[in-house]
């Protein structure tokens, strides 16, 4: 079985370039890091660093709470 | 003083007076607490996500304020008590004032 590429599973790496901070409110954008089931994606798949991961996570986790995303 | 954003989600029974009047009551407590309402943004009416507390919709209004940090987990039990708000969550603008200058 062929070994796929893993940059196939990446996300658009224009999406994230230079954010710095990820506000809660935007559900669409958040949407783009989760599942259709509503789980958080991991970076490896998301193409996001450390640190805009934590804030995605905790920009989703907020989101959650307010009923804005799954 | 800190500055804080707040989401606030109301019942989606609610028209729009009794909106201005549930925003004016949470004005109210705020003013009581001596805090002030700097902006507030009404986001209109949004189904959630998945069904929260059996409602499956509300009115999200955005507001951002000034308020003590002491005084924030009496703010939030005064809403409970005396404010329809269904939801609320605060957050610390970091930044947004400088977000306006810019």
């Amino acid at each position: 079985m062929a070994r796929r590429d893993r940059d196939d599973y990446k996300r658009d790496p224009e999406l994230l370039r230079g954010v710095t901070e990820v506000d809660y409110k935007d559900a669409e954008f958040l949407k783009k890091f989760m599942t259709d089931r509503g789980k958080i994606l991991p970076g490896r798949i998301t193409g996001a660093n450390a640190q805009q991961q934590r804030n995605i996570k905790k920009a989703i986790r907020r989101a959650r709470v307010m009923g804005l995303v799954r | 003083m800190n500055t804080y954003e707040g989401l606030f989600i109301f019942p989606e029974a609610l028209d729009e007076e009794g909106l201005d009047q549930a925003i004016g009551r949470v004005k109210e407590e705020l003013e009581k607490l001596g805090g002030s309402i700097d902006s507030a943004v009404r986001m209109g009416k949004k189904t959630f996500a998945r069904a929260l507390k059996k409602q499956k919709a509300g009115l999200y209004v955005n507001i951002t304020f000034k308020l003590e940090g002491e005084k924030v987990d009496t703010f939030k039990s005064r809403l409970k008590l005396t404010t329809n708000v269904f939801r609320h969550q605060f957050v610390v603008a970091e930044g947004a004032e400088v977000a306006q200058e810019a």
